[in-house]
């Protein structure tokens, strides 16, 4: 059966949030960092300050220097989580089988709807316009008979519109496309294929056997000669639940000083152990990962016999976690903490306690914390130590 | 008696944990009232010889220690007398020896002579056992002084009382954390309270002192006691000699005079009257001097190799020379043999000898062998912080990442001051326009902080010295990186000390003339006899060195040495073999900064501009040089027959005037030059202009023997490259290290009008390989193929016979790194056995074999057929060049500027070898940049002499300030340039004088954007 794969995707999505709050910042070189800082890594670049040269990744000095009239703003995780609101009840409207991916993209499997909805590209056109009208937002549309044709038909258009790729005829549009194009080759595969045995354009790998390119691939070769030929039998999948809890916090301001990190993470922590009581239990794993100003990012986890779910058990854990983790001198950009392997919280108290360290925390004294925090607000009281200069900026 | 006196005091020779010179210590003593003050670094005496002279000026009394702190066991350690000192310098080596020993039991062993100040209980129990003489319970503010009090009195041991002292400046303790967290890997924060000094350790004065311990008076007193009985009066005037083979000093006088005389007879076939009373004057003194066995040690070495070029002063030397040691004849050439020895110098002479660069090990390690590791040792480099070095690891220290580390560093230069450095940033052409974010404000504010501060110890690339005894009771030794025995000083301190070092260098220019002697005998059957060799006779050689063409050619390649031949030579008929050699050795010493007026002068002179001595009594002394100085002994000479100077003094005066920190000694000299010259009725006028002249040789001078010698390898050099020009250029790129890039000297082999062959997998060496006209690439020259695999390719076609296809190669060498093969194939190795259009089929069967290779290893259920080689497009000409630049790093097929063929034709560009018929006219020329040579004038401003070359010629420009400003940002790229300016003209020779520089690869863009 033919299928219609429609997908949508918001160019320089937070840029474009951004423009779309503020319609002063069109055509001009706008850029959006992590933070306020010099340092801040850029997320998001418009295709005006691309032009001078400036690129996600780039820190905020520099990128300053590449285009001095660059206008540097904040993420706006508030405008972010309308739009994903408003695509979530687009896409819902037109059908259960819709996948949300990162920075203002998603899949609608519009398969077998004709009937129902019209045309794919009808739908397309729909949702364009719905979401200029609903959020400001120009969006560019794919229509193809699989996920990946649909992507990259998304991505072929230099400006908001429909490409509506005829069916079967997926391969001949990718065809003659440069192979960096296809999904899975990096630039580690993009530079051996092109370079080295001057493989340019994707119909020049879909030309090769799986067998002449498993020498050059490996493993990959059978999925990136079915890529190569337009064909992707990926479902369109909806958003699972995770029972993970995690929480992250981009730091205002790039740091290494040991007792701002500290605070930023024990303020994690807290948040992390508020969560897991309301839900009534506590986590047996710890994740953290931390990310430098450098782009390079570090992750570690820690195993507990014992479910923790308390603020100073957690941030105990952290902190170690935080000393295996943070080896390097280099600032730190970010911090992500994250609590799975949730189990229930076990009533039944130790026999013989271990050390006076391990009975430290006090049940009835988070209790009362939470308690006092659920009446006057988290802020009104907190630990000591979480108390440092760096203030948290937002989702990273 | 004195009352107090600092015992534990750390200066910035301490290894990461001082902060101020032993000067700045001194000073800060005497200002604080002090008498008397102790010098003890960490598990060193790095610093003794500067502390001893700057005592001395501050009028200061110094004591010897240093603080010995083994794993979490301290002591300090002050020498009493002459034998403390020399169990000081044992024990300390003791510490740094590679099998780990207890301070305690070491302490025990080595403690005659020694004071022992501690509050460790674990030494101090250990020592007390043994006796209590001369063993204290270190008490200081900060430091738990109330257990330390509380030991002493368990353990009946007089209190001392020290601060530790570190600091001198509040600001000094940010300081300080900073050098241990750069010590430490590690972060500001991440400092723990004992890695860091306390933070009440400064230098106090007594009255503070006394505040701290107004319930233990009598530690202050001890401090007093052991500061009266040390010994402070400290001679190391003594000159430490090896001695050689066990020889009694009369025996070793005879030995040497004996040698001397077989010498001589080798050298010169007879010895007439001359030679025989320069051989006497100079045995006589060598003898009085205990000289003997330096030299006989020192001619021991040199026979290791048969190519060596001994420089320095020694070339001065009739003995010397007959030994073998040096190669320039001092009587030919009238070498002055005082600037050599002379017996009012009191320092020891030093010896240098160049070996071939690969040969050095070798020599060192039958030194070592020879004399043992007891009593030999490699001199130091003490190893600080310079401006680039300070600012990484200070931004390190805050996090900054590496990339914005390097933005910013990068255009520093890594010999400046972190003081010179910062004014850089703030005042060069190179930073203007340059903001920097609020962190790197105080990063640069630390930085600037960090000044001379001792990191770690490196080997000196070969000094070495040797004692007659144990050189551990001379100074304490450490091992280095490749374990051999290393002392605590660098060679200033050492000298100083009053050891001898032997230099052993490595010179590549002797390693290129026996490479290309080889190549010449293997090609042609033809040998050389080194020691006989003429090269000046040959009238080729000679027309070469006047010409310039001196690229690849030992001493004499630089821009500046090549455009000064042209310049004495261009336009005057070909000279004979001493004039040339005469004037070789002039222009190899008066190139040095600053000195263009003089080599302006001198170049006129030459050509017969008139002049006259501003003294008759000049005449002797600078008749040969044109009546101007050129040489380092002229200064001695000058002093002497002017201000009626000894030699010694005038000795003196030419080391001074070499050194940097000078201002106040020199002035005195200028004083005494000024009235002696006075005295002998010179007038002030001609005096000012002498000691101008001689002020120019500041820092950068040579004497003339050691000229000479250089200018004989020159001329070797010179020889072959006019004789055997492949197997030359070949020898100079393969032995690297030469003024230009690889690329460079590709250039010139082309000019040359050699053919340039590609790498390949049949013919390619591991070296670059000249016969003929041709000059082969070799295997080495390709990026990431290792050693080994150049091995292996080279064992398998010696032992089995050449390739035969690509698939042969792959067969034959089944198990070479598919890296190493991909990168030889896009080097072109594989061209001539396969043709250039198949490489991408060639990686694809690589890719195979590796691919078969592993699924063999692991093991399959199915056989599956090998696939076919897919056909792949063959790549194109821009693709091939970018290969050529990955694999190479460099473009090899063709000349840089060769693409641009037809920008460089629009633009108008004349070629550079017509700059000459362009002179006071404005031309535009293409060229890439080759090198350059960043000067200030004598206003400060910045300024560039750059020498660039398009596909006819080299040309130099110069970048005069205004333009340097505007363009030194563009200049050191490998990018073409398009270069505009004035062609200017002196005695000959053409420069352009740059008046707008922009890339010529934008100038071709902006042609393309004007066709569409």
């Amino acid at each position: 059966m033919t299928r219609d794969i429609l997908h949508v995707a918001v160019p320089d999505f937070d840029v474009a949030l951004a423009r779309a709050a503020d319609p002063n910042l069109k055509d001009r070189p706008v850029a959006v960092a992590a933070g306020v800082s010099d340092r801040s890594p850029l997320r998001c670049v418009s295709s005006e300050a691309r032009d001078d040269g400036v690129r996600p990744g780039m820190s905020a000095h520099v990128a300053r220097r590449c285009c001095p009239a660059l206008r540097l703003l904040p993420p706006q995780p508030e405008l972010a989580h309308r739009a994903l609101r408003v695509f979530t009840r687009l896409a819902l409207h037109c059908s259960p089988l819709w996948e949300p991916g990162n920075h203002g993209r998603f899949y609608i499997d519009l398969t077998g709807s004709h009937r129902l909805l019209g045309a794919a590209l009808d739908v397309a056109a729909r949702l364009e316009r719905d979401i200029a009208e609903q959020l400001s937002l120009p969006a560019t549309c794919g229509v193809a008979g699989n996920k990946l044709v649909a992507r990259i038909a998304a991505d072929y258009l230099r400006r908001p519109g429909i490409c509506d790729v005829l069916r079967g005829s997926e391969c001949y549009f990718i065809a003659p496309l440069t192979v960096s194009t296809l999904p899975g080759v990096g630039s580690i595969r993009t530079a051996r294929l092109l370079a080295d045995l001057n493989l340019r354009r994707i119909e020049q790998i879909a030309a090769l056997s799986v067998a002449q390119l498993e020498p050059i691939c490996g493993s990959f070769a059978a999925l990136l000669h079915q890529r190569a030929r337009g064909i992707d039998p990926s479902p369109v999948c909806p958003p699972r639940h995770s029972t993970a809890i995690v929480e992250e916090t981009v730091l205002s301001q790039a740091d290494n000083d040991d007792a701002a990190v500290r605070a930023a993470l024990g303020r994690l922590a807290e948040n992390c152990g508020l969560r897991l009581r309301n839900l009534g239990r506590g986590s047996t794993r710890l994740r953290l990962q931390v990310r430098y100003v450098d782009g390079i990012s570090e992750e570690k986890a820690d195993s507990f016999s014992v479910a923790k779910a308390f603020d100073l058990e957690l941030m105990d854990a952290a902190d170690r976690l935080l000393q295996r983790t943070w080896q390097r001198r280099v600032r730190l950009r970010a911090l992500r903490l994250g609590c799975d392997r949730l189990a229930p919280l076990s009533r039944q108290m130790v026999l013989f306690a271990a050390s006076q360290q391990e009975n430290a925390w006090n049940p009835n004294l988070q209790n009362a914390l939470d308690q006092l925090r659920e009446r006057f607000g988290h802020e009104s009281i907190q630990w000591g130590r979480n108390r440092a200069k760096t203030g948290e900026g937002g989702d990273w | 008696m004195i009352s107090f006196a600092h015992l534990h005091v750390h200066s910035a020779f301490s290894p990461n944990w001082g902060i101020h010179s032993p000067a700045n210590l001194c000073a800060a003593a005497r200002s604080a009232g002090m008498t008397h003050l102790a010098l003890t670094d960490r598990n060193g005496i790095y610093g003794i010889p500067h502390f001893l002279e700057e005592a001395k000026k501050a009028g200061i009394a110094p004591l010897i220690g240093a603080e010995a702190v083994r794993g979490t066991q301290r002591a300090v350690l002050l020498a009493e007398n002459r034998n403390g000192y020399a169990n000081l310098c044992r024990l300390l080596s003791m510490l740094h020896d590679r099998n780990p020993c207890d301070l305690a039991e070491a302490l025990a062993v080595c403690r005659d002579g020694l004071y022992i100040l501690s509050d460790d209980a674990g030494v101090l129990n250990r020592l007390a056992k043994q006796s209590c003489e001369g063993l204290y319970v270190e008490v200081s503010p900060g430091h738990h002084m109330e257990r330390a009090l509380a030991l002493a009195r368990s353990l009946k041991l007089p209190p001392v009382a020290t601060t530790r002292a570190v600091y001198l400046r509040e600001e000094d303790i940010e300081t300080h954390r900073v050098l241990r967290a750069i010590a430490g890997n590690t972060t500001l924060t991440r400092l723990s309270a004992g890695d860091c000094a306390g933070p009440l350790d400064f230098l106090r004065r007594q009255a503070e002192m006394e505040s701290y311990f107004p319930h233990c008076p009598e530690a202050l007193q001890n401090a007093a006691q052991i500061a009266d009985s040390c010994q402070t009066d400290w001679d190391f005037s003594a000159t430490v000699f090896p001695r050689f083979r066990g020889l009694a000093d009369q025996r070793a006088a005879s030995l040497l005079a004996c040698r001397a005389r077989k010498g001589a007879i080798w050298r010169y076939g007879e010895i007439n009257a001359e030679i025989t009373a320069r051989l006497t004057k100079e045995l006589t003194i060598i003898r009085d001097k205990g000289f003997a066995h330096y030299f006989l040690v020192v001619q021991e070495l040199a026979k290791r190799s048969p190519r060596t070029c001994g420089r320095g002063s020694a070339a001065a030397s009739l003995v010397a020379y007959c030994l073998g040691i040096t190669h320039v004849d001092p009587l030919r050439y009238n070498l002055f043999f005082e600037r050599f020895l002379n017996e009012g110098r009191i320092d020891p002479p030093d010896i240098d000898i160049d070996f071939p660069w690969d040969e050095r090990d070798a020599v060192l390690d039958f030194a070592f062998q020879r004399h043992g590791e007891q009593r030999a040792a490699m001199v130091a480099n003490q190893v600080g912080f310079k401006s680039r070095g300070a600012l990484r690891e200070v931004a390190k220290v805050f996090g900054m990442p590496a990339d914005e580390i390097n933005r910013v560093t990068r255009r520093l230069s890594s010999h400046w001051s972190a003081q010179r450095g910062i004014q850089a940033m703030d005042s060069h052409p190179l930073f203007r326009g340059e903001s920097l974010s609020s962190d790197w404000h105080d990063i640069f504010a630390i930085a600037s902080r960090l000044n001379g501060q001792l990191r770690h110890l490196a080997q000196h690339c070969g000094g070495l010295v040797i004692a007659p005894d144990d050189i551990r009771r001379h100074v304490a030794v450490e091992t280095s990186a490749t374990g051999r025995p290393l002392i605590q000083w660098e060679k200033d301190q050492a000298e100083a000390a009053g050891l001898v070092k032997i230099d052993i260098l490595g010179n590549r220019s002797l390693a290129v003339i026996r490479d290309t002697l080889a190549a010449v005998a293997r090609h042609t059957g033809n040998s050389i006899d080194y020691r006989s060799w003429q090269p000046l006779a040959d009238a080729g050689t000679r027309r070469l060195l006047c010409a310039g063409d001196t690229i690849g050619c030992f001493y004499i390649e630089s821009p500046a040495t090549r455009q000064l031949l042209k310049k004495m030579w261009g336009s005057r008929p070909l000279p004979d073999e001493d004039t040339l050699f005469e004037h070789l050795v002039m222009a190899s010493s008066i190139i040095r900064p600053a000195a263009n007026n003089f080599i302006r002068e001198f170049v006129a002179r030459m050509h017969g501009h008139p002049w006259r001595q501003l003294h008759p009594r000049l005449e002797p002394i600078l008749g040969e040089t044109y009546g101007l100085a050129v040489y380092q002994e002229q200064i001695t000479q000058i002093a002497m027959a002017l201000a009626g100077f000894t030699a010694g003094e005038g000795d003196r005066l030419r080391k001074i005037i070499s050194k940097k920190d000078k201002d106040q000694t020199l002035e005195d000299y200028r004083q005494r030059f000024m009235n002696g010259g006075n005295r002998k009725g010179v007038s002030d006028a001609v005096l000012k202009e002498i000691w101008q002249q001689v002020l120019s040789f500041a820092g950068y001078s040579f004497c003339k023997p050691h000229s000479a010698s250089y200018a004989l390898v020159s001329c070797k050099a010179a020889w072959l490259k006019a004789n055997h020009p492949a197997e030359f250029m070949a020898a100079v790129i393969s032995n690297g290290g030469g003024y230009y890039t690889t690329l460079g000297y590709l250039s010139e082999a082309r000019r040359m009008r050699l053919d340039i062959l590609r790498p390949d997998i049949n013919a390619s060496d591991r070296a670059y390989c000249g016969k003929n006209r041709q000059l082969r690439i070799g295997l080495m020259q390709i990026a990431s193929v290792t050693d080994a695999t150049i091995d292996t390719i080279l064992h398998e076609r010696r032992t089995n016979g050449l390739f035969s296809s690509f698939n042969d190669f792959l067969r034959r060498l089944p198990h070479l790194p598919a890296e190493n093969v991909k990168q030889l194939t896009k080097a072109g190795c594989f061209d001539a056995l396969e043709g250039c259009k198949r490489r991408p089929e060639l990686i694809w069967r690589l890719l195979q074999r590796n691919r078969r290779n592993i699924l063999n290893g692991m093991g399959s259920l199915f056989d599956t057929e090998p696939a076919s080689t897919p056909k792949l497009p063959p790549y194109d000409i821009a693709t091939m060049r970018t290969q050529e630049l990955e694999t190479l790093g460099m473009p090899a097929a063709c000349h840089p500027l060769a693409p641009y063929g037809e920008v460089v034709r629009a633009s108008g560009a004349i070629p550079a070898v017509e700059l000459n018929r362009w002179v006071g006219r404005h031309v535009t020329l293409a060229g890439i940049w080759v090198t350059g040579k960043p000067i200030r004038t004598g206003k400060g401003q910045a300024m560039e002499f750059v020498t660039f070359e398009d596909t006819t010629a080299l040309f130099d420009a110069t970048f005069f300030p205004a333009a340097y400003a505007r363009f030194c940002r563009k200049l050191g790229s490998s990018r073409p340039y398009l270069v505009k300016g004035l062609v200017e003209q002196e005695f000959g020779v053409a420069t352009l004088n740059v008046m707008w520089l922009g890339y010529l690869d934008e100038e071709r863009k902006d042609r393309f954007e004007g066709f569409f």
